[in-house]
């Protein structure tokens, strides 16, 4: 979680943390200076009305005014003008916004529920966080493994849609070191208010460090491979705990895992099943064949999703959950 | 004004009223006449409202601290969902138009009523029936996808998305059939002499919103029969796993919804005019410019909505394009505005409840239509879109713009269609507590989107505690005022005073008849030789 902003703009406007943040800014106090004056100008004319030809008993004195072309036509075309202008403004700095250099760093991003993954060209994998150079500019390709999220960074004044089975585009060239806080900004139900994410934007040394930190494991070791599984491609523990209760309270959206092998499951309107290598499989292909009792179908089917090596070392690391 | 002479004008001789021109329950539940059908709408729409108001205040309670305060998250979601659902497709689409509409419309026309009474009166058993459907959702599995229903997650949510569609695809009916009603009562049904420029701004309103209706509500049936053919059959047309694009949902859905929310704001701009124009004790400013000007927004208003999907990864030339339209929009808006503000010029202007409801409009519509420039300029919309900001500028527009138009239009023809005169006193701290409470549950939401906090969220982050707390004190505020205007009208039904037929010296037709006005409105056949404002006792223009 990132500590509030000590360098907020204006209005709450976060600290601006990319090139484009202050172009953006410039546009959104200017547009406020023209609503400041409008508001005054439609609110005060409409308030000196009221007070000043307030009826105070007796006769009604009115003076009748049917229209007054003049004034009509300066009041349509003056804001048609004013508005064409912001049009024109809001469209060059958007195109600004959306279309990222040619040599920008390309880091894939894949909002599931409730996590955020994202893929460097080398391989390095996280989840949660992701760590990007200072000054140089940095292209997200996103999509998503089940349904809509939006990929939201406030101190970029930026956010993209994450939308399933295709690619959007986002960029920004970081230019505050230091955490940036990202939200996802699109409804996509029970813990959408808690898929945070944090891009860490780094001297170029410390993000080299975080890169070989986050070198993808290999699966030569069948466990640690399963892990990596688990909680980068799968996105596993956004819903599910791998520790006892005492140790790890949160989350409890899907059943715990901890001691998860060979324990006796009661599945909803099918009695008991022992958990064994084909109930797993089965739970993370098609997991709406058996529900736990308890708990709700949330969970998406990921048939598909990982090869057969791979759904033998996630089992491998779910059987080590002891 | 007009030529009108009841055929008998001594209070002795008067016909019964329509409450008592027929007497029982199915004297009610069968009729065919629009006064009684209003009436009965406008008791429904309450209702929803008071639902509706209970969802919003306990999810302004559970924003109350940043974590668990008083639901689950799940609850959370449903509660929201709840709260956007009942208060779009129960209250504000059919409020203005299918309770004070159906209650004045044929009146300000000088009509004996609607041009189809019996689909009159289906609208509204479509309209009961749709309203049970929903309440049914909620109780069995209540929906937690949002008011928008969007895909893939509505198609594959466990909740009762089903159930919730279909009330919505059945309430559409309804409000097709009022639109349908009013065109063709508007265009047949006009005393001799009423001319289309000598109709009351509110008919021209009501006239643009039923055009809108017709067009635009039967997408919004295609695409909710769309989501339950893919929820129920699999066939792949929005959610990816099975084929489809769960982007097109977006345009179908705005290509009804964009329109939609002028079906709710433009029937708010008709009875603000009316009532300037009679608070103010002059003909209104720029007559034919407010009338066309609806006409105007009803037809750009159906070519914007890709300004909903600027972050939906949609192409950089179509956003260009909507963005450019979207800014169109804004010119007959910002005419109304000034023309209203012109009309107060040298006025008389009498400050009662109705007109308080008005000014409070006029304030907190400005406020909401200039924060829509914000979101219409691309690059700005690219940061506050799906935040708390376009929460505060839909809830100025909806709530600030429609509801305060709606409650003030009920004090305005409260007396007409009861007969009885509320406590201005009650009415007037009713409507000063509204204003406050909606100014500090929608005020503190514009700078809680500026910073960054995004829309729906169950949790949030600490920063944003203070702004969220001042929201949900001010809609306790708000909540309160709107229940004491419950209380000021419903009081005046047992000890308000004889309103009399004219109490606010105001010009258009329903006023020339006696309140409450008898079964087909006039005595005689009414005609018309001058405009709706004209207020010069020997004629003229």
């Amino acid at each position: 979680m990132i500590q509030p902003n000590t360098t907020e703009v204006a209005f709450g406007l976060p600290a601006q943390a990319s090139t484009l943040a202050g172009a953006y800014d410039t546009l959104f106090l200017s547009l406020t200076a023209l609503v400041t004056f409008c508001l005054v100008l439609i609110i005060g004319a409409g308030t000196y009305f009221v007070y000043r030809y307030r009826w105070r008993g007796g006769e009604h004195n009115v003076v009748e005014i049917s229209h007054n072309t003049t004034l009509e036509v300066l009041w349509s075309v003056v804001p048609l003008f004013v508005v064409m202008g912001l049009f024109v403004w809001g469209f060059k700095n958007y195109m600004d916004q959306l279309v990222p250099p040619k040599d920008a760093l390309e880091v894939r991003v894949t909002g599931k529920k409730w996590k955020w993954t994202f893929e460097y060209p080398n391989g390095a994998q996280s989840a949660d966080e992701m760590a990007v150079p200072i000054n140089k500019p940095v292209k997200l390709i996103i999509t998503s493994n089940d349904v809509l999220h939006s990929f939201f960074v406030p101190s970029f004044r930026m956010k993209m849609d994450a939308v399933p089975n295709k690619y959007t585009v986002m960029w920004f060239q970081p230019v505050l070191e230091g955490p940036q806080q990202v939200f996802c900004a699109e409804y996509c139900g029970t813990d959408h208010s808690k898929m945070y994410a944090q891009i860490k934007v780094m001297q170029p040394d410390a993000y080299q460090k975080w890169l070989d930190a986050h070198a993808p494991v290999n699966d030569s070791d069948p466990i640690a491979h399963g892990k990596s599984l688990f909680e980068i491609k799968g996105g596993c523990n956004a819903c599910h705990a791998v520790k006892s209760a005492a140790e790890q309270p949160q989350p409890v959206i899907g059943p715990r895992l901890y001691q998860v092998f060979g324990r006796k499951e009661k599945i909803q309107g099918q009695g008991e099943v022992a958990v064994d290598d084909n109930y797993l499989r089965e739970s993370i292909e098609n997991p709406m064949a058996k529900i736990v009792e308890g708990f709700a179908p949330a969970m998406p089917p990921f048939k598909g999703r990982f090869t057969d090596k791979e759904l033998g070392h996630l089992i491998d690391y779910l059987k080590s959950l002891k | 004004m007009t030529q009108y002479t009841p055929s008998s004008s001594e209070p002795g001789q008067r016909p019964p009223s329509f409450w008592n021109s027929s007497h029982g329950l199915s004297s009610w539940l069968f009729t065919l006449d629009h006064k009684r059908i209003g009436v009965m709408y406008l008791a429904f729409v309450w209702f929803a409202f008071m639902l509706g108001g209970v969802f919003a205040l306990l999810v302004r309670t559970e924003l109350l601290t940043a974590g668990k305060t008083i639901v689950d998250p799940d609850t959370y979601n449903q509660l929201f969902t709840l709260h956007g659902a009942v208060m779009v497709f129960l209250v504000i689409i059919p409020s203005i138009p299918a309770s004070l509409g159906n209650i004045i419309l044929p009146i300000q026309l000088g009509a004996k009523d609607v041009a189809f009474p019996r689909i009159n009166l289906a609208s509204f058993y479509i309209y009961v029936i749709g309203a049970l459907i929903a309440l049914y959702s909620i109780f069995s599995g209540a929906v937690d996808t949002g008011w928008t229903f969007y895909t893939p997650y509505s198609t594959t949510s466990n909740s009762s998305v089903s159930t919730m569609v279909l009330a919505a695809f059945i309430l559409g009916f309804s409000s097709i059939f009022t639109g349908l009603n009013f065109i063709a009562t508007v265009h047949r049904l006009r005393a001799p002499g009423m001319t289309f420029f000598r109709m009351p701004l509110f008919v021209w309103a009501l006239y643009a919103t039923s055009v809108i209706q017709i067009l635009a509500t039967p997408v919004l049936g295609i695409t909710l029969l769309l989501l339950i053919a893919e929820r129920v059959l699999h066939v792949g047309i929005f959610d990816p796993a099975l084929g489809g694009d769960p982007v097109l949902f977006q345009h179908f859905f705005w290509f009804y919804s964009h329109p939609a929310v002028y079906i709710m704001i433009v029937p708010g701009f008709g009875v603000v005019s009316d009532l300037i124009s009679t608070f103010s004790r002059k003909a209104i400013f720029g007559y034919r410019a407010i009338a066309l000007s609806s006409i105007g927004i009803a037809i750009v208003g159906f070519l914007v909505w890709g300004h909903h999907m600027f972050t939906s990864g949609q192409s950089e030339l179509a956003g260009m394009i909507f963005s450019g339209l979207t800014f169109l929009i804004a010119i007959p808006t910002a005419i109304k505005v000034l023309n209203w503000i012109a009309t107060l010029y040298k006025g008389s202007i009498v400050l009662r409840t109705p007109m308080w409801y008005t000014l409070g409009f006029l304030w907190l519509f400005t406020i909401g239509g200039l924060t829509g420039l914000y979101l219409a300029t691309m690059s700005l919309d690219l940061h506050l879109h799906d935040t708390y900001f376009v929460v505060a500028h839909f809830h100025y527009v909806m709530m600030g713009g429609t509801m305060f138009a709606f409650i003030g239009g009920l004090h305005y023809w409260w007396p007409k269609f009861t007969g009885k005169m509320y406590s201005e006193k009650l009415g007037n701290w009713a409507c000063a507590l509204a204003f406050i409470g909606f100014n500090l549950t929608f005020g503190s939401q514009f700078f809680l989107g500026v910073a960054g906090m995004p829309r729906r969220y169950y949790n949030y982050l600490p920063q944003f505690e203070p702004l969220h707390q001042l929201s949900t004190i001010g809609s306790y505020i708000l909540g309160f005022g709107f229940f004491l205007t419950l209380v000021c009208l419903l009081r005046s039904l047992k000890s308000g005073t004889d309103a009399g037929d004219n109490p606010w010296e105001a010009t258009t037709l329903e006023w020339k008849t006696s309140s409450p006005p008898p079964l087909e409105n006039f005595l005689g056949q009414p005609t018309v030789d001058r405009g709706p404002y004209d207020r010069a006792a020997g004629g003229g223009h």
